[in-house]
């Protein structure tokens, strides 16, 4: 069998059935589950599986199969809901908070489809306001409330993303007019979900007040271990 | 680091008669050498890689019953060798522990102490006369006293005891907690399951709840002992928001049955013919089987759909405030009260119950002593 080229794979819609024609290829996105795939090519670390389901609030078996044996394989796993995608957002955060996997709002092919996802992105933003445990990257709202917490407390203008799937999805793909609308809504939606400007900025106040406890807790509790080997070292 | 329990039931047979329990008066055999290790070269090779167990993994082995006491001592430790070797290389940690109701000789008890070291838990019920050897109450208790008396006075240990919940326990299990707390032994306050035997006698969810309430106050004026639910309920809860530092202890300390939506991947339970369930309680209701180890079977399609719950648990449990902390209760409970595994538990009162109780310390301000004394 021939091995194609990921632009190749890409141009025809991918599917999960032929991801194994790929290998050395860490990042792979915007495919369609047709089927179960046990085996992951060698090398692959982050796959963006497209949205399957049978309802807004209700996930495809073979979508959920297919996180779990990426997931097993040690593949991050990536949901990725296109812009026209009908999905209980809230729904979603709770099944991958509990299930371990990353989701992405992905950009349209079209500007026409630009109104679209930045509501997609807007609604997740809101969701992420009101998500209790979830903790994994919710693609591009977490990496928008980094920046806004660089920009409010370090002045930052921009923010250039470093991971690999965030490069090669968003900021090669989309337009910077496109990112600017969509940026747009998940701002007014995180400043209405926190009560307005003032209280998002509190908001992502308590977000670095945290991460500063979090550090400052867990270094006492290494000093503390570390004085505890010392003392039974001497004795 | 995760972690993952393997449950194994070297044998059936059981040297007591509780009312509630499965084994009781049961002489069924028990697995041979060689079946264990053809069981244990399948899980390995075959199940382990399914499920995702490696190098990641803080492996648990807990011997479950019938009674290991009736099994012979070499075998014991033949066997424990046998899953050491096996399965040790292909995890990061291994520990192997046993519960065992402790009704044997002086010599037997320290044996296994010396095998399991302080792994080893027994079952308790101070006040009903449920659990019976030789068709006797007293006579269980005075040996299970005895043994205790043993572990305690030549070993300096007190093991963990689990109590199993049920309507004739209710009136005493206050009594119970405090007992544990003044010993200073940790304390596993387990609902009974009907999966056990035909004859047991529930708690209604509401009384049910109503005495957890109480039993967990008990515990939270003086939580230096570990009584679960509570422990881990209120160390969860508090732990909301804060950093995993994985660790050994940490995976330890976050074992999570009864409180996990995953338990496909984080649980399997042989039994002495080979079966294969997700947990003990699954195989003593004999329901969703995974195969056979010995016969070299596993059931794929029936994991799949075990494996779909942390999808999709029921809307009640998505959209309650401690999904985090209570991640859809116990599975086996769901299927034995809706037949299905994705449904809400039937004990979701009680553990309500629990967390109210909570709240109620962390507004309180009463949840950092809680903390810190658990911390001592």
């Amino acid at each position: 069998m021939q091995t194609k080229t990921l632009n190749e794979l890409h141009d025809i819609n991918m599917k999960s059935s032929e991801i194994n024609q790929l290998s050395n290829i860490p990042v792979i996105w915007g495919v369609e589950v047709d089927e179960i795939v046990t085996r992951p090519p060698l090398g692959l670390r982050q796959i963006g599986l497209l949205w399957d389901g049978e309802a807004p609030d209700m996930i495809s078996d073979n979508l959920i199969d297919s996180v779990i044996s990426f997931s097993l394989a040690g593949v991050e796993v990536i949901v990725e809901i296109r812009p026209e995608d009908r999905i209980d957002h809230d729904y979603l955060l709770v099944i991958a908070a509990n299930a371990g996997f990353c989701i992405s709002a992905i950009p349209p092919e079209r500007k026409s489809g630009v109104e679209t996802w930045s509501n997609q992105c807007a609604r997740f933003a809101d969701a992420l306001m009101a998500a209790s445990n979830f903790s994994g990257n919710l693609y591009p709202v977490s990496g928008y409330l980094t920046y806004l917490v660089m920009e409010y407390f370090g002045g930052a203008k921009a923010a250039v993303p470093s991971d690999l799937y965030t490069r090669q999805r968003f900021a090669e793909q989309v337009p910077q007019n496109w990112s600017d609308i969509a940026k747009s809504h998940m701002r007014k939606s995180l400043s209405d979900a926190a009560g307005g400007e003032n209280e998002l900025k509190g908001y992502l106040g308590s977000i670095l007040k945290a991460i500063h406890g979090e550090a400052r807790r867990q270094r006492l509790q290494q000093l503390k271990a570390w004085k505890s080997t010392e003392s039974q070292t001497a004795a | 680091m995760k972690h993952f329990t393997l449950h194994i039931r070297l044998a059936l047979d059981c040297n007591a008669q509780c009312t509630y329990c499965s084994s009781a008066n049961n002489a069924s055999g028990r697995i041979g050498i060689g079946e264990f290790k053809t069981a244990l070269n399948f899980i390995a090779d075959a199940v382990f890689p399914k499920l995702g167990v490696g190098q990641d993994h803080q492996l648990a082995i807990e011997y479950l019953g019938g009674e290991m006491l009736l099994i012979p001592e070499r075998e014991i430790r033949l066997f424990t060798e046998i899953a050491r070797d096996r399965l040790g290389p292909l995890v990061r940690g291994l520990r192997q522990g046993v519960q065992s109701n402790l009704i044997g000789s002086e010599r037997r008890v320290l044996a296994l102490h010396d095998l399991f070291g302080e792994n080893i838990g027994t079952s308790w019920d101070n006040y009903t006369g449920q659990r019976r050897t030789g068709g006797s109450a007293s006579l269980y208790k005075a040996i299970l006293n005895k043994s205790l008396r043993t572990l305690s006075g030549k070993r300096g240990f007190s093991p963990g005891r689990v109590i199993v919940v049920d309507s004739a326990i209710a009136e005493y299990l206050e009594r119970e907690v405090r007992d544990a707390i003044s010993g200073g032994y940790d304390l596993v306050l387990r609902p009974v399951f009907k999966g056990g035997s035909a004859d047991v006698s529930h708690l209604s969810t509401d009384e049910l709840a109503m005495l957890f309430s109480k039993c967990h106050k008990i515990w939270s004026e003086n939580p230096r002992v570990r009584i679960e639910p509570f422990t881990s309920l209120f160390k969860r809860r508090i732990n909301r928001g804060r950093a995993d530092e994985a660790g050994e202890d940490s995976a330890l300390e976050s074992a999570g049955c009864p409180f996990q939506h995953d338990c496909a991947f984080r649980s399997l339970s042989l039994g002495p013919d080979g079966s294969l369930n997700v947990c003990q309680e699954m195989a003593d209701a004999s329901r969703y089987s995974l195969g056979n180890a010995i016969l070299e079977t596993f059931n794929d399609h029936v994991w799949r759909l075990l494996a779909r719950r942390s999808f999709r648990l029921a809307a009640e449990c998505r959209n309650c405030q401690w999904l985090a902390e209570c991640a859809g209760g116990c599975m086996n409970e769901a299927v034995e009260a809706h037949g299905d595994p994705f449904a809400r538990t039937e004990l979701c009162p009680a553990w309500k119950a629990v967390f109210m109780e909570i709240e109620n310390d962390i507004l309180s301000g009463r949840a950092a002593e809680i903390e810190r004394v658990m911390a001592q």
